[in-house]
C-alpha cells in the first residue's frame, strides 16, 4: 500500500471516528434523561417568570433550551 | 478503485454500527416475543396472527403515555377479543416500576416488557409513545407517534378501517 493510500485510509478512519462520536439517544433510551433531576431547572414556574422578564427586556423570545422533555415525543 | 474501496469500507462500518431502519406503514410488523409484566409468557406477536393488533410502546417515565393509557384502556375494552387485541410493550428498565405505574393508572390490559430495548430497536421507534395498528395479515397500516387528547379518535378510526375490511 502506497503512502497516498495509507493517508487516505487514515483520513477515512479519522472521519468515521468523528462520525461515531455524534451519537443520539434513542427515544426508548431516555429514561434517565426524563428524570426530574435531569431537568434544566428545578422550578419550572420560576424559570417561566425569569424568561418573561428576560424576553420583555430583550424584545424577543425563544432560543432557549432544547426541544422535548426527554421522552422523545416532541 | 481505491475510492470505491473506501466507500465500501464506510458502508460496511455504518452497517456494522447497527443503524436501524424505522418501520413504516406498509411494512411487515417485525416479529418478537417477550414476557408480560405479570411474569407470564413469553408472548409472541405471532400468537395474534389473523387478528388486528394495536401495538403500543410506552414507558412510565413518558408524559404522553400517561395521557394515552386511559384512552387505550377504553379502546381495548371496545375491541372484540376474537378480531382485535391491544398489545402494550413497556420499555422501562424496571418491570416492577412499570407494573406499579399500570396499577396506578388503573388499566386492565396487560403489557409486555422490553427492558433491554431490543423490540423498540427492531421497530426503531421515532418517539414515545409510538402506537402501530397491524392488520390481520401482519402489515402495519397506521403509526401514531406521541399522544395528546383527541388522538384516540385517529387510532380508533385506523382500527375500524382494518376491522371493516
Amino acid at each position: 500500500m502506497s503512502f497516498q493510500s495509507k493517508s487516505r485510509l487514515l483520513l477515512v478512519m479519522l472521519v468515521l471516528g468523528f462520525v461515531s462520536a455524534c451519537q443520539t439517544v434513542a427515544p426508548w433510551e431516555r429514561e434517565i434523561l426524563a428524570k426530574d433531576e435531569m431537568a434544566w431547572t428545578e422550578d419550572p414556574l420560576a424559570q417561566a417568570l425569569d424568561q418573561q422578564v428576560y424576553f420583555s427586556k430583550e424584545g424577543a423570545s425563544g432560543g432557549l433550551g432544547s426541544a422535548g422533555g426527554g421522552c422523545g415525543c416532541n | 478503485m481505491l475510492v470505491l474501496k473506501e466507500f465500501g469500507l464506510i458502508g460496511l462500518l455504518l452497517a456494522w454500527s447497527g443503524a436501524a431502519v424505522a418501520v413504516e406503514v406498509g411494512d411487515s410488523a417485525p416479529q418478537f416475543s417477550a414476557p408480560t409484566l405479570g411474569g407470564e409468557g413469553p408472548v409472541s406477536i405471532a400468537d395474534y396472527a389473523g387478528k388486528a393488533v394495536i401495538l403500543d410502546f410506552w414507558a412510565s417515565w413518558c408524559g404522553p403515555c400517561l395521557v394515552a393509557m386511559p384512552e387505550l384502556e377504553r379502546l381495548s375494552n371496545a375491541l372484540e377479543p376474537e378480531s382485535a387485541v391491544l398489545l402494550a410493550v413497556s420499555v422501562d428498565s424496571d418491570p416492577k416500576r412499570a407494573a406499579r405505574f399500570m396499577r396506578k393508572m388503573g388499566v386492565s390490559y396487560d403489557s409486555l416488557i422490553d427492558t433491554d430495548g431490543k423490540i423498540a430497536a427492531q421497530y426503531d421507534l421515532p418517539g414515545m409513545p409510538t402506537t402501530y395498528v397491524i392488520n390481520p395479515e401482519g402489515l402495519i397500516v397506521a403509526r401514531h407517534v406521541g399522544f395528546k387528547p383527541g388522538d384516540e379518535a385517529k387510532l380508533a378510526s385506523a382500527v375500524n378501517d382494518v376491522l371493516s375490511k
